[in-house]
């Protein structure tokens, strides 16, 4: 029996959940801490700064609320990207995935708006759905079929939905009503928010319903990697596809399973927007949730209860930073692409400083 | 220690060498010398030290203790151009040659002094690298792409690069690992003629017969330490084995009393495949890993019976339709689109017809796979022992609970399944590949006879592993064999298809040109058929 | 603008003489991505790379009123980031793409955050003086980098190295060269010269930094490199074909032919659906270096 196993296992359990704690978030708070600092160059006090963010995101059930819209938004994304990453994919496409899922569901409220509650919703959901998992469906389809690398098509395919739906928004279906580019505000026989009793928790915030779905999903998708046979193929595909080909796992098939997922779950985020909230694509509605989305995945090492954590931490970061550019004279809501990033950088620096001094005790070889 | 070689004057000493690779020490305190002008063996298990050692030597390690002397000067190593200008040069088990590029490019990368803004292509150069090229008689298509190239001719091109720089130290590590019968007895001649020439040559290999026939010193490594050095002719090749193996060897003999039944298991007839479909522009990923992509120009035509207890064994060099074979009985619609249908082809195991069955209905049959490569082809490394336990199997019944995956269930089933394999350390939630080699494969031989096989497709299933665990290979098939399985031993290993193989066939370009029954083997005439030389 | 315009021998000099000009940024870009990935590293911050360069030789050409300055400062600080990114992806082992995108976050977070600091503006630099702009340089430079790199990559020993360092990195290795260096260097070098692409955007094309003035060029560079096989002439066509859908684009802004007004969207997604198409195998495969973001 190896020694240095027997250690990790009966070293006390503080010291050995605080390694665990070191292990999982310490890429965080390194990330934190260094962005934080850069406000130093500026003159601000970077602990000032920290409560301004924190009270930003949690200040008030409002504020709350809008850090759990996010939260919502980025839980999607987050599943979106990890599902792909277990399948042995990188969708960096969640952010094309759920433009078009978003437009796909105010088009179809445009076209078909008399469809009668309660199948507007069901026609409206799949609709949302389909959208998003065809936008998915293509690179999936090209990776097994054609060996076109995922990433450079999700990402080519991130620009052509931008391109599309602003032609759509701003010729198609504009808002007659607004100077900005938005789409027309759709029926209430497609919009929860009448029903909604998490938003009415939340007043006036944009907290919505689909916060459940997200969280439902998460779980959901917990299990599946946990407890399913589909589950298992999906993560022996994605690991070594010359094994799971060996095994009778059709490999191609689960490429597109998992990045047609992949694509649904980005469309929550979509949903979370259009159904959930405002009720019209606005243009730039999602501050790039698709790439967010990488770093929550990456936060969590792809664990969909984990994403839960990593949004919920993203999304407060993401509200908290919106504030910056009443409360300070310095600093704008662009830090938070500066938190995000810093954190990405973060995860990365703690996976090497994992690999370097927990690996090595394993003996691995 | 003999008095043969005291009064040569050492060429390279090794002293008190320790290597450590996170917590495990690769090389403990190793030392011997080297003299000048002779070929010097290095044997032992796999892991055992004698790559990291070399690769100390050549620079692409550094040593934590120890010293290296050249010529009794104490050297300091630090990167293959140091290793460079002590004329130290090396052939790599896994070849270092890009693909990409042609083989006179890939010569010209290697120079003494690595010189960032000089014209790579130089005239000079390039003659004194043909004229190097005649002088030992190599034939080298210059401005092919190495991925173009057969092996052979891929070696040639690598020793090459150590000739033209006059290296006087050449260290090859398994060279013959890749080489027919034929090549092998060439390119040792080629290892005298160069010895002739005053070179001095260190030869890393497990293959026992090769050192007693071209060196003239041996060290023996085992677990990271040397365990001494001797004169060839002062061991026999059962102590040698012993030697590396620290105990006595006893390769279990088959035992052929127990014959095949009549009754045909596997049948495959008139498969005519028009086209390797994955030589095509799809996906890369069913070529084995390490193998470079070689243009697949002839058809295939598999035509053979496999009876109920029966060991056949498949001889040929590799890349002649081996892998398309296996690749073929596992997953035979992938071959549809390439298949000739006119002919009326067949395959049957167990009697039902499997032509256009899709894997997982394969792998449903009582079908066993011991993969060429373990670690690509028949684990998970990532993931943990127990849930490698159920990879292939997976669709099975059993590991369900109300069609969920029970892994309370599969853990208790493999955990006393490898109990019984002696697999090391007894517990089974460790990651697939903290595991050592040997125990790697003792778990895939413990998973795959779990579900007692009718039908054993066995690739290379010694490759790369100790002879410890080449024994239990060997009594796991022969136990199978009696018990009434059928076995399709594929193998370049002629050793080792003749001693267990009821049949040979012998595979060449895609088809069966030869077939041998027991009392007809012969290595030599079988490595003629498998090279062509014969038809 | 009516229809029949289009003929005229002065409209299509002038066409081609924008096209040109708007490729600038693109040849940059491409080559530097094609240094990047050729060596073996998955270059998707061009985007960021391009940015910092536009901003920062927007930014140092106001304060010392030369546009040469701008270039140059443009190179350094373009070389700086990404040896950040290299830090990262070389040293920790971090993934290329994953990284790759955070540069490009934390680039377009880190812009504003110093412009607001610096001007007092969240975007916008100040305006140049028309007499430092150049006008023809940056044309001549775009070119002459690519014929620099064509020639280093395929005739010198070092340019070798680099495609050894993407091909086989180990063949490299056992050459004695470190594959690292070789990555540093040119990932420095990538750095740089995106850093200039950027740069002729903000003082050759226009006369000053403003927000996410990149507007995508990064990746469409990369789909230029794509397109381009890896290879620098063939990128460079590439980049010249977009430059041609670019300046398009921008003469078809409102033009009406008979009933029908082109919506400038559909030229702008042609270069991203042409690498779809390129990627989908169906004009020819595009080869990728074959160690391209493996570890």
């Amino acid at each position: 029996m190896n020694p240095s196993n027997l250690f990790l296992k009966k070293t006390s359990h503080i010291s050995s959940s605080f390694l665990y704690f070191l292990r999982t978030s310490s890429g965080f708070f390194i990330g934190l801490f260094f962005a934080l600092l850069l406000t130093l160059i500026v003159g601000e006090n970077p602990v000032h700064i920290f409560l301004i963010i924190m009270k930003s995101a949690f200040g008030s059930a409002y504020d709350l609320g809008l850090t759990l819209f996010y939260t919502t938004s980025l839980i999607f994304t987050g599943l979106s990207v990890a599902i792909a990453f277990r399948g042995g994919l990188f969708n960096i496409g969640a952010e094309g995935q759920l433009t078009m899922s978003a437009l796909g569901m105010v088009g179809f409220a445009y076209l078909f708006p008399e469809i009668p509650r309660p199948f507007s919703y069901v026609a409206i959901f799949l609709v949302g759905s389909l959208c998003g998992a065809v936008w998915a469906f293509i690179p999936g389809y090209l990776k097994a079929f054609r060996d076109s690398h995922e990433v450079i098509v999700t990402m080519m395919l991130n620009f052509v939905a931008a391109g599309i739906s602003s032609y759509v928004i701003v010729n198609v279906i504009p808002n007659q009503q607004s100077q900005n580019p938005e789409s027309f505000i759709i029926s209430d026989s497609f919009r929860t928010n009448h029903f909604d009793f998490i938003n009415t928790l939340f007043p006036d915030s944009p907290a919505n319903l689909f916060l459940l779905l997200a969280i439902f999903t998460a779980i959901m998708l917990y299990l599946f990697f946990e407890k399913t046979l589909l589950g298992y193929e999906l993560k022996v595909s994605g690991e070594n596809p010359l094994a799971a080909e060996r095994a009778g796992i059709p490999v191609k098939k689960m490429m597109i399973i998992a990045m047609v997922l992949s694509g649904l779950f980005a469309s929550g985020s979509g949903m979370n927007e259009v159904m959930g909230f405002s009720g019209q694509f606005k243009m730039g509605f999602s501050p790039e949730f698709g790439f967010i989305g990488i770093a929550v995945a990456l936060m969590s090492n792809n664990n969909p209860l984990g994403i839960m954590v990593s949004a919920f931490l993203m999304g407060a970061l993401h509200k908290g930073a919106s504030d910056l550019d009443f409360e300070t004279e310095t600093i704008t809501r662009d830090f938070s692409k500066i938190l995000q990033a810093m954190i990405i950088f973060g995860v990365g620096f703690q996976y090497y400083l994992n690999k370097k001094f927990f690996r090595g005790e394993n003996g691995s070889h | 220690m003999a008095s043969s070689f005291v009064q040569k004057k050492p060429l390279i000493e090794l002293k008190q060498v320790s290597k450590k690779f996170g917590t495990r020490w690769a090389n403990e305190e190793v030392s011997f010398v080297v003299n000048k002008g002779q070929i010097h063996g290095l044997i032992g298990e796999n892991g055992a030290g004698k790559s990291t050692i070399m690769k100390i030597l050549f620079g692409l390690y550094q040593a934590d203790q120890g010293d290296i002397f050249i010529n009794s000067a104490k050297v300091n190593i630090r990167s293959p151009l140091d290793a460079f200008k002590h004329k130290i040069g090396m052939v790599h088990q896994h070849f270092m040659l890009s693909p990409a590029h042609t083989a006179l490019e890939n010569i010209l990368l290697i120079q003494d002094h690595q010189r960032p803004f000089e014209i790579y292509s130089q005239a000079t150069k390039i003659e004194k690298i043909k004229a190097k090229a005649k002088e030992f008689n190599f034939e080298i298509p210059w401005n092919k792409k190495v991925s173009e190239l057969p092996v052979g001719i891929q070696q040639r091109i690598e020793i090459l690069k150590l000739l033209n720089l006059e290296h006087e130290i050449l260290i090859f590590d398994e060279p013959t690992a890749v080489l027919t019968p034929l090549e092998i007895e060439e390119f040792l001649n080629q290892l005298q003629q160069l010895k002739q020439k005053g070179k001095t040559i260190i030869l890393i290999t497990h293959k026992l017969k090769e050192v007693k026939k071209v060196c003239d010193l041996v060290t023996v490594f085992k677990k990271g330490r040397c365990l001494g050095t001797f004169p060839t002719e002062s061991l026999s090749e059962a102590q040698m084995a012993e030697l590396m193996v620290g105990r006595h060897v006893a390769f279990q003999k088959r035992n052929f009393r127990k014959f095949p039944s009549a009754n045909i298991l596997l049948r495959l007839k008139n498969i005519l495949l028009k086209k390797n479909p994955t030589s095509g522009s799809s996906s890369n990923a069913f070529t084995n890993e390490g193998k470079t992509e070689k243009e697949n120009k002839f058809h295939f035509n598999f035509n053979f019976d496999l009876l109920q207890g029966e060991i056949l064994g498949i001889a040929g060099i590799e890349g002649n339709g081996q892998n398309e074979l296996i690749d073929f009985l596992l997953n035979p619609t992938k071959y549809k689109r390439y298949l000739d249908s006119s002919q009326a082809p067949e395959y049957q195991l167990t009697g039902d017809s499997f032509l256009t069955k899709s894997s997982q209905k394969i792998r449903e049959k009582a079908l066993a796979i011991f993969p060429e490569d373990r670690l690509h082809l028949g684990s998970i490394p990532s993931m943990r022992a127990f849930e490698n336990f159920i990879l292939g199997y997976q669709r099975k019944r059993s590991w369900q609970q109300g069609g969920l995956l029970s892994w309370k269930k599969i853990k208790e089933i493999s955990q006393e399944r490898f109990n019984t394999f002696q697999v090391e350390p007894k517990i089974n939630n460790l990651s697939f590949n903290s595991y050592s080699g040997g125990n790697q494969q003792k778990m895939v031989v413990a998973r795959e006879l779990f579900h007692s096989p009718d039908f054993i497709l066995a690739a290379h299933p010694t490759r790369g592993v100790d002879i410890g665990a080449i024994e239990l290979i060997h009594e796991q098939l022969i136990q199978a064999q009696e018990r009434g399985a059928g076995i399709l031993l594929i193998s370049s290993e002629l050793d080792e298809l003749t001693k267990l193989s009821d049949r040979i066939l012998v595979i060449r370009e895609g088809k069966f040109v030869k077939s041998f029954i027991r009392s007809e083997f012969d290595e030599c005439e079988i490595g003629e058929y498998m090279l062509g030389t014969k038809e | 603008m009516e229809a029949t315009d289009f003929f005229s021998i002065s409209f299509i000099l002038s066409f081609l003489i924008s096209s040109l000009r708007v490729s600038v940024p693109l040849i940059f870009a491409s080559q530097a991505g094609l240094l990047s990935e050729r060596s073996g590293i998955v270059q998707i911050g061009l985007e960021g790379f391009m940015l910092i360069g536009a901003f920062s030789a927007a930014s140092f050409a106001h304060y010392y009123q030369s546009s040469y300055v701008g270039f140059g400062m443009a190179f350094l600080m373009g070389s700086f980031f990404s040896f950040l990114f290299s830090l990262f992806v070389i040293k920790f082992k971090a993934d290329q793409i994953v990284i790759g995108t955070a540069f490009n976050l934390l680039i377009a977070g880190l812009i504003p955050f110093i412009s607001k600091f610096l001007f007092n503006s969240t975007g916008s630099t100040p305006s140049l003086p028309i007499e430092i702009r150049l006008s023809v340089i940056p044309i001549l430079l775009a070119f002459l980098a690519v014929i620099l790199i064509h020639l280093w990559l395929y005739h010198f020993r070092s340019g070798y190295w680099v495609q050894f360092a993407g091909e086989h990195p180990e063949t490299l290795l056992s050459a004695g060269v470190s594959v690292d260096k070789v990555r540093y260097i040119c990932l420095a070098l990538c750095g740089g010269v995106a850093a200039l692409g950027g740069a002729s955007l903000s003082l050759f094309l226009s006369s000053n930094y403003s927000p996410l003035m990149t507007g995508g060029r990064g990746f469409i560079a990369l789909s230029a490199v794509i397109l381009g096989k890896w290879k620098p002439i063939p990128t460079l066509l590439a980049c010249l074909l977009f430059g041609i859908l670019d300046a398009l684009q921008i003469r078809l802004q409102g033009v009406i032919i008979g009933d029908f007004k082109i919506p400038v969207q559909w030229i702008q997604i042609l270069p991203y659906l042409l690498t779809i198409i390129i990627l989908a195998g169906l004009f020819g495969k595009s080869k990728a270096p074959a160690f391209l973001g493996k570890k």
